[in-house]
């Protein structure tokens, strides 16, 4: 037997019912499989010769019961006899091998996901039928191997879905709106389902989760097509699927659906089918064992060419061999830094379903329009980043946007507008959204910060600082807290993540014409480029993105206060100097600043002046944790080993500020005189 | 006995199993040879600002970064001269691994239960909580270290806390 479920599910499908050629084939492949003691043939075989027969009342919903039984058959080995047909009872669930399981877990979620990403490019754009086809598949090949592991609830969802989708394919439905909704909420179902299979240890298999029947209920009532007509008009082309032309299903769809992330979207969507081939899926730690030795590889491997002996030998050939040494390490190098480089693209499907739940749950009309899936940033931080996304996203819908009148009333189009982009500038990935709503209400802000003891009720504040206080945690302007949004959680979320990663967040708004954040993050955790300086014969890296200016000061520029705290006076601005000798105990440093090295370094808006003795240099370096048993130690970030296998130390700003300033509760404290930029 | 490497375990203290022993001055420890990951040598560690007296710093395990111990410094014994019997046994707590500064290795012993005698009390004088027994053998006896609680959880915690300050103060920021 040499056709499997897929194949034989996908023929019994497409068999045209009024062809006896397409009948008398799939005839003989049940008959072969009810020889090879195939369960559950029986009525297939019955079915398609009452069809070949011509006794069949509706050939169609004859061929739709073989299509059924395909899904529920067992290979003879499978089971146990004692229950034909019913498929595997959850008793049998010992059976479950961990392993096939785990496949299955990782497998579904994949196709699960794929449904996600083409219902959304079908419904953008319906008709788009090889996304129509992809979902389908998709949910057919969930249910084949659930039915298989004898996971009648999975199988019985994914079948009902898969039969939905059968009919968009057939063009009884457009797969938009409601209906697009239901798959939606039964690949979510799914998906939980799926979850908590991942977690079965043995025993008795997980429970359906609640509303397991409802669902089933409201995807039956869909597939007899007697509810749910009201956001699309059925195109009635009952016949064979090949049938439909391409043009009629648009036309269905209502204005407010298809105006979607129409073209751009479902263009990306398709770039990435044709990208997403031949993958391998390895667990982070081995890759990051693998870039942890890549790295040694490139240490061992400066040593020997550092080697004198290497460095004096007479044989050519040595030399030459070297540095192809060398360069294949190189390569490696680059090769497998990039291994943890993903595009954004699943992200943005994540965040397009979030905005569509969002908009149909408040009431608003979006428009959303993403950009630049393409640009690739390292695993590790995308995780990191969907939070704040989230969070940013609900706040826009909720707090940014308008409801339409009002919208209108501003004569703005009705239809809010968000935008997502990507993209890679200066060494860094910038990620904006972008919304044209009514923008940041600077007042009621200050108010708020005001009421909170957050903000001096003297002090005149910037926007820059005002737009700052939405960050706090806790802060919230909303009057009530809504299903969204409004309990003062998000923004904080969004900075501390982002900030986590190193990145930062800005802010612009403009009233009655929207607000855009900006993350700017760093191209890869992995990675910085951070300037070598020496302490208390300490050597120590200092991340170029935090130097403003290095100078050695004239005597003439340098204050004190109070005779402790010390200043550097640089383009008009003071700028209190730090030695770092003195916040890390180093004995034996240069202490006569004009005998050193001050650079200028900022964090946010703060500054300051650290004072070393000499910088050696300049280079990329890969961070590493310094362990877990340190934690994080204050003022530096993590550690890096260099070219020749020893450890520097990586200064981090804002952790040296803080110390310098005293305490946790450092910039509260911070001095008076202490500058501000702006 | 010979072969299984795993210790009795009674009430969470090891009483009895394989033990790596080695010197601190002239006293003799030893640590379950189950949760030593390597011993290497000498070799030149990082220092780390800011961090307590007995953490010396950091060294290279072959392109992980591990913190280092010195537990002369910790049990406030005499600072040496380290010399080629110094070494680092790097040992594995949980998820994280630690080097612990040693003076001379001296082997893997195999102890039974019932060579392993309770701590004796030393009063307020000497805080015992990390000796899991002292065992005999012969003349000799091995002061049985319970390595995951040389460092106090107190200790552990402050490391950790260093973690999680910054959060704290980045509210102001």
């Amino acid at each position: 037997m040499d056709m499997n479920l897929d194949q034989l599910a996908a023929a019994v499908i497409g068999a045209d019912p009024g062809s006896t050629d397409d009948l008398r084939k799939l005839l003989e492949t049940f008959q072969t499989l009810q020889q090879a003691g195939w369960r559950g043939t029986e009525k297939a075989v019955a079915l398609l010769q009452s069809l070949l027969d011509g006794k069949a009342e509706d050939p169609d919903q004859a061929l739709k019961a073989v299509a059924e039984i395909v899904a529920g058959l067992h290979p003879p080995s499978s089971g146990n006899a004692n229950q034909p047909d019913a498929g595997t009872d959850p008793a049998d669930s010992e059976l479950l091998d961990p392993e096939i399981l785990s496949e299955f877990v990782t497998e579904s979620r994949e196709h699960l996901q794929a449904v996600e990403a083409n219902l959304l490019a079908v419904e953008a754009d319906a008709s788009d039928k090889e996304s129509l086809n992809a979902a389908f598949r998709a949910f057919h090949s969930t249910k084949g191997t659930a039915s298989f592991l004898g996971l009648e609830e999975i199988k019985t969802l994914a079948h009902h879905a898969e039969q939905l989708m059968d009919r968009a394919r057939k063009g009884e439905i457009v797969m938009a709106g409601d209906y697009a909704d239901l798959e939606l909420q039964a690949a979510d179902m799914l998906c939980e389902m799926i979850a908590a299979l991942a977690e079965y240890q043995g025993g008795a298999l997980p429970a359906a989760p609640a509303g397991f029947p409802q669902m089933l209920a409201r995807l039956e009532r869909a597939e007899s097509g007697t509810v749910q007509e009201k956001v699309s008009a059925p195109v009635a082309q009952p016949s064979a699927p090949s049938a439909v032309p391409a043009a009629s299903a648009p036309a269905a769809v209502s204005p407010a659906e298809s105006a979607g992330p129409a073209a751009a979207g479902s263009e990306e969507t398709k770039k990435a089918k044709a990208g997403s081939d031949l993958t391998v899926r390895v667990s982070t730690q081995r890759l990051d064992h693998l870039i942890d030795m890549v790295g040694e590889l490139m240490i061992t491997n400066a040593m020997i060419a550092q080697n004198p002996c290497v460095l004096s030998n007479q044989d050519h050939m040595l030399s030459s061999n070297v540095m192809q040494l060398g360069k294949i390490a190189r390569e490696l190098q680059d090769l497998s830094m990039s291994l943890r480089m993903v595009p954004f693209r699943t992200t943005f499907q994540k965040v397009e379903r979030l905005v569509r739940d969002l908009s149909h749950k408040s009431g608003k009309h979006l428009r959303f329009i993403s950009e630049g899936e393409d640009t690739e940033i390292d695993r590790n931080m995308v995780e990191l980043l969907y939070d704040p996304l989230v969070h940013m996203i609900r706040n826009a819908v909720d707090h940014g946007l308008e409801p339409a009148q009002e919208r209108l009333a501003q004569g703005k189009p009705a239809e809010g507008q968000l935008r997502l982009r990507a993209y890679q500038a200066s060494g860094s990935i910038v990620l904006e959204l972008q919304d044209d709503g009514r923008g940041l209400n600077r007042e009621k802000i200050l108010a708020k910060a005001r009421e909170k003891g957050l903000a001096d009720p003297n002090q005149e504040y910037s926007d820059r600082d005002i737009y700052r206080f939405i960050f706090e945690p806790g802060f919230s302007t909303a009057e009530k807290v809504t299903d969204i949004s409004g309990r003062g959680v998000g923004m904080d979320v969004v900075r501390r993540n982002v900030e986590s990663i190193r990145g930062r967040v800005e802010l612009a708004s403009e009233p009655g014409r929207g607000t855009t954040f900006t993350l700017k993050i760093p191209l890869t955790l992995a990675i910085i480029d951070g300037m070598l300086l020496s302490v208390a014969g300490q050597e120590y890296i200092l991340p170029t993105l935090n130097v403003k200016h290095a100078l050695r000061p004239e005597p003439t520029s340098l204050t004190t206060v109070a005779g402790r705290g010390e200043m550097l006076r640089f383009r008009n601005q003071l700028i209190p100097l730090f030695r770092l000798h003195r916040l890390f105990d180093l004995e034996g440093a240069v202490t006569d600043p004009t005998q050193a090295l001050l650079i200028i370094v900022e964090h946010e808006t703060d500054q300051c002046a650290l004072m070393a003795e000499r910088l050696l240099g300049q280079q990329h370096v890969i961070i590493k944790s310094l362990g877990e048993g340190l934690g994080g130690v204050e003022g530096v970030s993590g550690a890096a080993i260099l070219g020749d296998g020893g450890i520097r130390m990586i200064l981090d700003v804002e952790g040296i500020m803080r110390l310098a300033w005293g305490g946790p509760q450092g910039h509260s404290r911070r001095p008076a005189w202490a500058n501000r930029q702006n | 006995m010979a072969g299984h490497g795993s210790s009795e375990t009674v009430d969470n203290k090891v009483v009895g199993g394989k033990f790596l022993t080695f010197f601190m001055a002239d006293e003799e420890y030893g640590i379950e040879i189950l949760k030593v990951h390597d011993i290497i040598g000498m070799m030149q560690i990082t220092p780390v600002p800011r961090t307590p007296s007995f953490v010396k710093g950091v060294i290279n395990l072959r392109g992980k970064i591990i913190p280092v111990i010195d537990l002369r410094t910790k049990f406030k014994m005499e600072a040496t001269v380290r010399d080629r019997q110094t070494c680092i046994v790097v040992v594995d707590l949980g998820k994280l691994q630690m080097g612990v500064i040693i003076d001379k290795v001296s082997e893997v012993l195999d102890i039974a239960a019932k060579d392993v005698e309770p701590t004796p009390d030393f009063g307020i004088t000497l805080d015992t909580g990390f000796i899991l027994g002292m065992g005999k053998l012969n003349e000799r006896v091995v002061i049985l270290l319970d390595i995951s609680r040389v460092l106090t959880g107190e200790e552990i915690e402050a490391l950790h806390k260093m973690d999680t300050n910054p959060e704290a103060g980045k509210q102001a920021a």
